[in-house]
């Protein structure tokens, strides 16, 4: 009971923080094209600005996508047989899933352990790449935590109980 | 193994887990990862992975798609795809097959917001059907015009579908959303007619309601407004050349959200409602994009698009032969899975058959979105026809296919006019300034 309801603050804050990075990125267009039409100038790196607050944004709401299984299924036997196919499937969906979301984790992690110490920057704000890199890495060690509890959630689950 | 027996055994395999219902995002991205591990070993699998997944987070054409998405929510929580129905049906409900046709609008209205025909059919289902019921519509008709109501969103801007397509296709959305004007007017024309032919000819019964009063219509008309002037400032926007597309999505959200606040539509609960559901909706897609661009590369290595189009080399001079067949292998595949799904296994093979053959790949865009959610409702397995029967138990399937058949009708020859007159897609991009 405590477990759930600490799983559903942290994906509320999750979708957050995803929310609050989704408007930062509007904002900052908007403002953008406001100070071009006035007066000609622009917010200064307004593109990398908008391409990492949104992608920030994507980043963040990953783990709630696999804790709350809100991929993008192609549902076909289990609208036609929803009692046969309905638990099976999903169990099986999310068992799997947990493995896309390990090996992506895997990966970024990798990756990010071999650019550390790196001088390399993003070219408009200057951020450091291996501490965005490590960022990733994070938000995917989260989405594989919960991938975890995606599948946990899927077997405790009533059979027959709606999806 | 060769790579291309790879490639195929790849994409075979995508197809299973797709179908037993593994997420698309996790089918694509596990085939994508291990199939390019078997080719170029796992340390460049990774490589490519972690390059895949830092571009697709970064990239800035992509941020256009959870800023349409965020504008859609905003939207159905302001109250406008509910309106546009009400709207719609007092304006022309008392027309013969008016509420058929105030059900297609409102399904594209909702599939636009949605950005899936199922879901769109599943909510409109519920929705309309009861009204058409109620209003004495034979409920083939019913049935009909909500399944094919729904296939009709996804093509309107903004289209995340074509946006997805834009990015794996390498093809300017801009160019895209503009091309969608032609086949959107097509389509409406050509679902009128497939309403009134039949209830002109007797095979479905559709009652006219009383007129409604001027002032309800005066009303109507104002609540129609709105949605009719952010898609003219979207389409306007992008034609004129004076924003981006990105600049377009971004002021398209700041307008709506303005309409809701000055409108007092949108009350704070609605707002914080609006951007969590974009939250959860994007998480989903971006997964879905990385994966299919892992998959895309594992393909790409594989050689198996190279080899199709050296498959189809002896009628690449026939691009009519071509289209065909796509058009063929999408039906079937709208038999087994939805409209994304479908895209993003089939375009990275069949864009560069396209090209050889000549074709323009703005063009194959909008054929292929229009294609495959045609696929979603031809009888007898269309998945949204088995999306209505869930949520409409009590419709036969015979009268799913019945009601139906007009729109595959309609949809068949816009398809045959659009590749007859190539112009009615490519248009508007070309002379867009």
């Amino acid at each position: 009971m405590k477990g759930g309801k600490i799983g559903a603050a942290l994906s509320t804050s999750f979708l957050y923080s995803a929310a609050t990075c989704f408007l930062l990125g509007t904002g900052v267009t908007v403002v953008d094209v406001a100070l071009r039409a006035t007066t000609g100038a622009n917010v200064p790196a307004a593109i990398e600005l908008t391409s990492l607050s949104i992608g920030l944004g994507a980043l963040l709401s990953m783990p709630v996508c696999y804790a709350r299984r809100s991929h993008v299924t192609a549902k076909l036997l289990s609208e036609l047989s929803p009692r046969r196919f309905g638990r099976p499937l999903g169990v099986l969906g999310a068992l799997v899933s947990i493995g896309f979301a390990a090996l992506l984790m895997w990966i970024m992690a990798e990756n990010a352990l071999s650019k550390l110490g790196s001088a390399q920057t993003t070219s408009d704000l200057g951020l450091s790449v291996p501490v965005a890199l490590c960022a990733v890495a994070l938000t995917l060690i989260a989405a594989l935590i919960a991938a975890i509890a995606g599948f946990i959630l899927e077997i405790r689950q009533k059979p027959g109980a709606d999806t | 193994m060769s790579g291309l027996i790879l490639g195929g055994a790849g994409f075979l395999a995508a197809i299973l887990m797709i179908f037993i219902e593994i997420p698309v995002a996790v089918a694509l991205g596990l085939v994508g990862v291990l199939g390019s591990a078997m080719i170029i070993g796992m340390p460049g699998a990774m490589a490519i992975g972690a390059t895949t997944v830092w571009d697709s987070v970064t990239n800035y054409t992509l941020t256009m798609l959870p800023l349409f998405v965020m504008m859609g929510n905003l939207a159905a929580h302001s109250g406008l795809s509910s309106r546009l129905y009400r709207s719609m049906s007092v304006l022309i409900g008392h027309r013969r097959g008016g509420l058929a046709l105030a059900t297609i609008g409102a399904s594209a209205g909702f599939g636009m917001i949605s950005g899936s025909s199922l879901a769109t059919t599943a909510t409109m289902g519920r929705i309309a059907m009861p009204e058409m019921q109620a209003a004495g519509y034979t409920r083939s008709l019913s049935a009909g015009s909500v399944a094919a109501g729904g296939t009709l969103g996804i093509l309107i801007p903004p289209s995340t579908v074509l946006v997805i397509y834009a990015f794996i296709a390498e093809q300017s959305i801009r160019d895209l959303l503009l091309a969608t004007a032609g086949p959107i007017v097509l389509a409406i024309t050509l679902y009128c007619l497939a309403i009134w032919v039949p209830i002109w000819l007797g095979w479905s019964v559709a009652p006219q309601r009383a007129r409604a009063a001027g002032a309800e219509r005066a009303e109507a008309i104002r609540e129609l407004l709105p949605p009719v002037g952010i898609f003219g400032l979207i389409m306007g926007g992008l034609y004129s050349g004076i924003f981006t597309a990105n600049e377009t999505a971004a002021i398209g959200t700041a307008v709506v959200l303005l309409y809701g606040v000055l409108a007092r539509r949108l009350s704070l609960d609605g707002f914080i409602a609006a951007v969590m559901d974009t939250a959860t909706t994007c998480g989903a897609l971006y997964l879905v994009l990385i994966g299919a661009n892992l998959f895309n590369f594992f393909l790409a290595l594989s050689g198996l698009p190279f080899s199709l189009t050296a498959m189809f080399s002896g009628i690449l001079d026939q691009p009519i032969l071509v289209i065909g067949l796509m058009l063929a292998i999408y039906l079937v595949l709208g038999t087994l899975m939805d409209s994304l799904a479908m895209l993003l296994l089939t375009v990275p093979l069949f864009v560069p058959v396209a090209q050889a053959a000549g074709i323009d790949l703005v063009w194959f865009g909008i054929f292929a979105v229009m294609v495959v959610e045609m696929g979603l409702i031809t009888p007898p397995v269309g998945m949204n026809l088995f999306v209505l029967k869930t949520v409409n138990p009590e419709v036969e399937l015979i009268e799913l296919w019945k009601g139906v058949a007009p729109f595959v009708i309609a949809d068949l020859i816009r398809v045959a006019i659009i590749i007859a007159i190539p112009a009615i897609v490519t248009w508007l991009p070309h002379t867009a300034l």
